[in-house]
This record gives structure tokens, sequence and C-alpha cells, in this order.
């Protein structure tokens, strides 16, 4: 183009360029004169002539520290800085100083000033939000680690998973996220993290191991996030050592509460069959009386009449006939009174008792009535001789007595040999009676439970289904074992402790 | 002397034959009634010595006699002795003593025993000064 170029023009349009993209022009030469000046600048500054560019620009009276100006000339390179307009309440710009030689020869600088208010606001306001998330980052009470998803590295962590872990920052940020657990948790961890990984926010139970070996139970939260262009998976850990601790004692309470639940069901389970026992002896009980009472009244009835009979009659032949049916009505009173006794049978009234002042008692008084020409017989105490338990003495007795008094009964033509022996074995204190008298054919052996049978009527005390009762209603335990023709032991246990047998 | 007589109230009545064959041989006069009704007529009619009343017996029971007859004052001198195969002194000692029952038998007991008992029970009246209680006229 051969055209003349419309400078004037040119300038206008330039300067209309310069004004609408807000970008300030001033051309300064060496001495800090001020060589031009856009009109929109010289509007709010005013006439720059004879005026030095850090007067006019800054209101200085000398040169600004760090001056582009000074260093642009000096390089001969374009320099960017940032000011501050004192003179436009603070506005902030980048300004862009340009050294160049004008046609005659001299070094100036065209400074291009651009006004980043805007980025200022979004940079301070980033910086504040920057600030605030980086207080909650810092500050939080639960440890929060950065993994990077791909590698599984761990790229950053707050203050409190440093405490958390007991590793300092530098160990933390070369570490493998899965060295944070124990190895047996380490396979679990990482299905959550692949998981995680995905995009799908997840939650898990977890132990960590600390530096110095130590387990701590943590929830741990994930979720991916997106910083920028890369892909961060923020897990966040929460030390639930005391829920955990809660939750094991709560375990514990509700085991102890079911062994409790278990206990006392067993307990009615006792107290239901021993009110049962209470009710099937009181029926017994009742049973007998009816039945005894109404035995009783014939055998008067046919005990009197033989009396008479044997008035009457002077016949001899008559006596024995007579003398058995007297022996009969008896025995038949005594088989009565056993099953009256064997009916009203109370529960023990129990109370501490010397076991081996009882049975002392026992072989004394069966000595005394028997005579000591019927047999030997002694006492041998292994346990302690002032070992108490909770029993019936009365009941007590009368259990002895029988005993004793059966194998007394036993002996029918020599003299035979009582062995009483006591001794204290789990819990319990046994006493055993073992005489070499008649002792107990087999066939007889089955019906010694039946609660009536009874081959010695005669005998005095109550009979052994009595005994039987009146142990069992103790807790205890009756076992008898007999060689007919060799002689027979009775093994009676009986619970220190008493035992509620219903 | 006039023997003495002896009531028996009881409603074995095969008992009672053999009971008064006893006491009939040992020279007592005897009356036996069978229920309770009719021994407090028979009480009042007879005045016996001694009275054997068997304490359980079909509607009005040995008690309820012994009661009664404690009640009227021409019988209420008389001693009692209960028979029974149920009743104890001891046991059913509230009821005996509420009822003036002192002395008791239990069935099945040796003749020889009531005998006894009676013979005692004579004694003790006889000791007492007690002669059969004169009616007067209430």
């Amino acid at each position: 183009m051969s055209e003349r170029i419309d400078l004037p023009q040119l300038m206008k349009y330039f300067e209309m360029l310069l004004g609408k993209a807000n970008i300030g022009l001033d051309i300064i030469d060496s001495k800090f004169n001020i060589r031009y000046i856009d009109p929109v600048w010289k509007r709010v500054y005013g006439d720059p002539s004879g005026k030095k560019c850090y007067g006019y620009f800054m209101g200085r009276s000398t040169a600004c520290p760090h001056c582009g100006v000074v260093k642009a000339l000096r390089t001969k390179k374009i320099v960017i800085t940032h000011e501050v307009l004192k003179r436009e309440g603070n506005r902030p710009i980048k300004v862009v100083t340009v050294p160049f030689m004008d046609d005659k020869g001299e070094w100036m600088v065209a400074e291009l000033n651009i006004d980043i208010s805007d980025i200022r606001v979004k940079e301070d306001a980033l910086r504040e939000s920057e600030l605030k998330y980086r207080r909650l980052f810092e500050g939080s009470i639960d440890a929060i680690f950065v993994a990077d998803p791909r590698t599984s590295m761990l790229l950053d962590c707050n203050p409190k998973a440093l405490r958390l872990t007991g590793y300092s920052r530098n160990e933390i940020l070369s570490m493998n996220f899965a060295r944070l657990h124990p190895r047996d948790a380490r396979g679990e961890i990482k299905k959550h993290f692949r998981k995680m990984a995905s995009g799908k926010p997840d939650f898990v139970d977890s132990v960590i191991l600390t530096k110095d070996g130590r387990k701590v139970w943590v929830s741990i939260s994930g979720v991916l996030i997106k910083i920028g262009d890369n892909k961060r998976l923020l897990g966040i850990f929460r030390d639930i050592t005391e829920r955990k601790k809660i939750e094991q004692i709560l375990r514990r309470d509700r085991r102890e509460l079911e062994k409790e639940v278990v206990k006392r069901s067993a307990e009615l389970l006792r107290v239901r069959d021993g009110l049962n026992r209470s009710r099937r002896l009181a029926e017994i009980g009742s049973l007998a009386a009816s039945v005894a009472h109404g035995l009783r009244t014939p055998l008067a009835a046919i005990r009197t009449a033989a009396y008479n009979i044997g008035m009457k009659s002077r016949n001899p032949s008559l006596k024995g006939n007579l003398a058995n049916i007297e022996k009969k009505v008896i025995e038949s009173d005594i088989i009565i009174k056993n099953l009256l006794l064997y009916g009203s049978l109370k529960r023990p009234q129990l109370q501490p008792v010397n076991i081996c002042g009882i049975v002392q008692d026992c072989v004394d008084s069966t000595e005394n009535i028997f005579g000591k020409d019927k047999a030997f017989i002694d006492l041998k105490c292994s346990c302690s001789k002032d070992l108490s338990i909770e029993a019936d003495p009365i009941q007590l007795k009368d259990v002895f007595y029988n005993l004793i008094n059966n194998s007394y009964e036993s002996f029918i033509s020599k003299k035979g040999r009582i062995a009483v022996a006591l001794y204290s074995r789990k819990g319990s204190v046994v006493i055993r009676i073992k005489d070499n008298g008649c002792g107990i054919e087999k066939k007889d052996m089955k019906r010694l439970a039946e609660p009536f049978f009874s081959n010695k009527p005669m005998g005095t005390g109550l009979g052994l289904p009595v005994s039987k009762q009146i142990v069992d209603l103790h807790g205890g335990r009756m076992r008898i074992a007999s060689v007919h023709g060799k002689g027979t032991t009775v093994t009676v246990s009986l619970p220190i402790q008493a035992k509620r047998a219903g | 002397m006039a023997s003495k007589k002896i009531l028996i109230v009881d409603d074995d009545k095969e008992f009672m034959e053999e009971l008064r064959e006893v006491l009939v041989n040992t020279g007592y006069e005897v009356v036996a009634v069978a229920d309770g009704i009719a021994a407090s007529k028979a009480a009042r009619v007879t005045r016996p010595d001694v009275i054997l009343l068997d304490l359980r017996m079909k509607g009005m029971s040995g008690f309820e006699v012994a009661d009664r007859l404690k009640g009227f004052s021409d019988t209420s001198g008389i001693p009692i002795i209960a028979m029974t195969g149920f009743y104890t002194l001891k046991e059913h000692a509230w009821l005996m003593n509420f009822s003036g029952i002192k002395r008791c038998l239990r069935k099945p007991f040796n003749p020889l025993d009531v005998i006894a008992e009676v013979e005692n029970v004579l004694k003790e009246d006889a000791n007492n000064g007690n002669g059969k209680s004169k009616p007067n006229g209430r």
C-alpha cells in the first residue's frame, strides 16, 4: 500500500482499543519524564507535563524501589511487575514494561498497565477458600488421608493423621496406603479401596497399625474427588476405640445376661419340679392317711376278736393260731405306720448338723439296745470331726438308726461285725454302713425300691423306703450293695451345702 | 357294789361286738351305740362311768359328741377315753383340748390296754371323789 498512514486517526483508534481493553499506556524516558499518556489516564490523573512518572502515578518524590523502568532500560528486556495504584483506591495492576529505542536513538519504555482487579478478587477469594478448607483439613479431629487411586500412594494427610499413626509426614508421604494396616486387614482394605477408587463412596470398620505396633480400631469413610485434572481418594479415619470398647462391654453384658437367663430358667424348672414333688408327696400323704385309717378300724376288730376267742377257748391248739393273728395284726399296723410316715414326710428342717456326732450317737444307741454281744460295731471318721452339714438332725437320726438296725437284725446266728465309715468327698459327706450279715437276695434287691416293701416289718424304726425318701429330700443318694449270705453295704452320701431337691 | 357302766360309741358294729365281749367278760356293764346322736341320748339316759368314744364316725364325729356332752351338766363329768386309728393326742392336741378329751387309745390296740385304761380312769375318778353327777333340775 502506498497510501499515507493517517497517523492521528490511527492513534485515536489505538487509544479507543486500549480504553475498551482497560489497558493503560504510558511512555516513560530514562529520566522518568512522561512522554505519552493515554487519554483515559490523562483524564484521571491530569496533565503530565513536567511531572515525573513516580510523582504523577505514585505520588512519590523519589523513584519507586524495584522500578520496572530502570530494570527494563538496563536489561533491555521486558519486565513485568505488579503495582497498586494508591491514587485509584489501591487498584491492582500488572505492568508490562517494554524497552524500545525511538527513531532518534533514545531508549525509553512503553508501559502497558493491565487491570487485574478481577483476577485479584478471584485470587483473594480462592486464597480465602483455600485457607478455610485448609483449616478444616488441618484442624479436623478425624484423620484425613489423600491417596492417589492409581498408584495407591499416600499424597497428603492432616496433623491428626500423624498423631493417630505416629508416623512423620515424610514417612506417610512415601507410603502405600495398605501399609497403614496390619497384614491380616490388608486384603479387606484393598477391596474397599478399589471400590472407592471406582467412584463409589464406601464405609468400613477396620484396624490400623501405628508406627509403634499398636492396633487401633478405626471407622473409614472414603470418597473419590477431583482436584483439578486429578482424581484423588479422600479417606477419613475416625478412631472408634471407645466405641469398640463399649461394643465389647455390651456383648459381654449380653452374654452374662443370657447366662443369667439360662440359670434362672434352670432354677425355675427346679422350683417347678420341687413343687410337683411336694404336691405328689402331699397327695400320697392324704391317700396314705385315709388308707391307713381305713385299715386300722377293721384291724381293731380282728385283734379284739382274736383276744376274745382266746379268752373263751381253753383249747391249747388254738393258741398258735391266735398268736399268729395277733402277730400279723401288729405287723399290719407297722406297715400302716410306715405308710403314714412315708406319706407325711416333711421337707427337711435344715440346720447346721455335726454329722460325725449324729452317726456316733446312733452307733452308741443301737449298741446299747442290742447289746455288745450281738455284734461288733465301730465308727471311723476320716473327715474333720467338726464337719458340719446342712440337714434335718431328727430325720437323719431316723435314717441311721434304721440302717444300723437293719444290720443288727441281719445277724441270725453268729456275732456279726458292723463297720461304719465317714468321709468327705467333693462337696458331700459319705456314710458307709457295712455288715457281714445274711445279706439280701438278688430277687429282693429290686423290690427294695418299692415304697412299702419290707421283709422285716417287725424291725423298729422306719424302714428302708422312708430312709431313702429322707436321703432324697436332702438332695443326697443312697446305694445298697449286697451279697446273699455274705453281707450288705449301704452307702449314703449327703451334700454339705443343702441342695434344694424339692 | 354295782358294776361300773361303760358306754361304747363306735360305728364299726363288729368291733363294738368284740369290745363289748371283752368288757363284759372283765365284769363291766356295757351299753353300745353306733352313732353320735344316739350317743348323747344314751349318755344322758344311762349315765355311764366311762365312755369309750370312737372319734371318726359318719355323721356326728366323736369330737362333736364329746363337746356336746361337756355342755350338759349331767354328762360333763363323765370321763371319756377316745379310740382312733387316725388322731393322736400329740398331733391333734388342740382338737382334743377343745373337746375336753384327755385320754386316747390308738387302734388297733391290745384289748388288755383298754381294760387297763378303763381301770385307771375309774380309780382316778374314785380318788377325786366324783360320784355320778346328780341331776340338778336345771
